[in-house]
């Protein structure tokens, strides 16, 4: 579940002053568990930021977010982490690490959960051969086209089936066709309990897909689901 | 639809986290350090051997002197010789008594008598080297119950000569351990200082490991295994390369002052070898130290 209410965003500057204009703007909205939700904005609207504050990367000025069902103004860097590895974050902050192999990138969730390398190892190759990168387990991402590359962040977001699934600007980097098959991925998810964002600004991949939308312009909502 | 089963792949490349990090630099530091303190080390090590050596042998001797050493004392059947050195080896304080050779005697009579000193006919004293343990020792009593055993039995005393190169000989090991302290910690800063700039340069990939749901301390601990590792082996090759290069030199020495050394390198105590053995595991220690340290640091501060 994720839960706004009446959140105002404006970036930390150095010191710990906020300064700035405000990013988001008195955002209020909930998301059940199992929800399907398109993001919606133009660029600049706020899109990557709502999903950095769902994320758990960035705290809201003021206002109040919940997400799998705790407040995270109650959250410690102590407690973090366990809320942070049931979410899957698909986006360009979250790239892959260079010097891991494709298998150990999407590996990584699943190992700092403490599973059985046994599980790690049928849960990874699992995914990877289904999301189309079989052949590359153990290819260096350096060595990936910008669309396997970014499958594979795909493969890390959801290999641990997480709670909630961030996913940034899907259109600009797989082609239709692998985009049905990770929006079915990320629908199949959903159907399993996962709650589900993905961030957008192509209306026309929204329509495409029909689901609940929140619709972002300047920071502010335009509508809810 | 059916989330998705496939076959399973086998033989994947596996890391530990610790793979996404560097160490390189760290571990090169750790082997110039390692090299530098390694020599350091080894010859701290054999000038406080000497220096010891000094100590010990100027500051606790004394020689007795045994005239008509051959004939027998007036109360028995033991020669005069054989009467002094019973007194001796039951006294409190010698660690070592030798009754010095001909061939010995006539080498330190060699300065005023030559080459000819063990044909001159002369009737010689026995002299007896005797080395103390260096804790407090009461020459006159013992002089006295060796006159006693043996009359005109003579007692010289090195201590009132030898003092004064013996406190020297303390002063520059005093030097010694100090200028071995700061140069040690001196040549540990650039280890510091490499693995702090590893952390720095690791850091997206500390924050990204974070984000997906590492613990503070486990992203700290596997930089510092990662660092500790590349600085172990950095500076086991340095404090390794040092040996044959302080033997080397030693080597050299000998060429140039063509003789023997007073100290041989490998014949150093057992525990100056300990501490070339621990200063990998040192340099280890301060590499992980400062990426643990400066990791929980950073992180703390975000949030």
């Amino acid at each position: 579940m994720v839960r706004f209410e009446s959140v105002w965003l404006r970036y930390p500057r150095k010191g710990g002053a906020t300064a700035g204009p405000d990013v988001l703007r008195d955002l209020s909205f909930e998301l059940t568990p199992g929800t399907f939700c398109w993001l919606l904005g133009e660029a600049g609207a706020g899109k990557s930021t709502v999903l950095r504050v769902m994320g758990l990367s960035l705290p809201p000025s003021t206002g109040t977010v919940t997400v799998l069902g705790a407040s995270t103004s109650g959250m410690t860097r102590r407690t973090m982490p366990r809320y942070r590895r049931q979410i899957g974050v698909v986006s360009q902050d979250f790239g892959l690490l260079p010097d891991l192999s494709v298998f150990d990138n999407v590996a990584l969730p699943l190992r700092l959960e403490g599973r059985p390398e046994a599980q790690v190892r049928a849960d990874v190759t699992e995914i990877l051969g289904w999301i189309g990168l079989a052949g590359k387990l153990v290819a260096a991402p350096a060595e990936l086209s910008d669309s396997e590359q970014r499958r594979a962040m795909v493969a890390r977001a959801v290999v641990n089936r997480p709670g909630l699934l961030l996913i940034d600007e899907p259109a600009g980097w797989l082609d239709p066709e692998q985009l049905n098959q990770t929006i079915g991925l990320v629908r199949e998810l959903c159907r399993l309990g996962t709650t589900a964002v993905v961030a957008t600004r192509d209306r026309a991949l929204a329509e495409s897909y029909p689901a609940p939308a929140l619709r972002l312009s300047h920071g502010a909502l335009a509508a809810t689901p | 639809m059916k989330f998705p089963s496939f076959p399973r792949a086998r033989g994947p490349a596996e890391r530990g986290l610790t793979g996404v990090f560097g160490g390189w630099q760290t571990g090169i530091a750790a082997t110039a350090t390692g090299f530098l303190v390694g020599l350091l080390l080894l010859y701290w090590a054999g000038a406080t051997a000497l220096t010891g050596q000094w100590n010990e042998g100027a500051g606790s001797g004394l020689t007795v002197l045994v005239p008509r050493a051959t004939e027998t004392v007036p109360n028995g059947p033991e020669t005069r010789l054989n009467a002094v050195w019973a007194r001796l080896v039951v006294t409190p304080g010698v660690k070592g008594i030798e009754v010095l050779t001909a061939d010995q005697d006539a080498s330190l009579l060699r300065p005023w008598l030559g080459a000819g000193a063990k044909d001159i006919g002369m009737a010689l004293p026995a002299v007896i080297a005797v080395r103390l343990d260096g804790g407090p020792f009461d020459a006159q009593g013992m002089a006295a119950r060796l006159v006693e055993a043996a009359p005109g039995t003579i007692v010289e005393e090195h201590g009132a000569w030898s003092g004064q190169p013996g406190r020297l000989a303390r002063d520059l090991r005093v030097y010694l351990n100090l200028l071995l302290a700061v140069l040690a910690v001196a040549a540990m800063v650039p280890v510091g200082a490499a693995a702090w700039r590893e952390t720095m340069s690791a850091w997206p990939r500390v924050l990204l490991v974070s984000q997906l749901g590492a613990t503070d301390g486990y992203a700290a601990r596997s930089l510092a295994a990662r660092i500790a590792l590349f600085a172990g082996i950095g500076g086991l090759g340095g404090t390794i390369c040092a040996i044959p290069v302080a033997l080397g030199l030693a080597g050299l020495g000998t060429v140039l002052t063509a003789r023997p050394l007073s100290i041989a390198p490998l014949a150093l105590p057992p525990a100056s070898w300990a501490l070339l053995l621990l200063l990998p595991a040192a340099l280890a220690a301060i590499g992980a130290g400062v990426a643990y340290v400066s990791v929980r640091w950073r992180l703390g501060r975000i949030a």
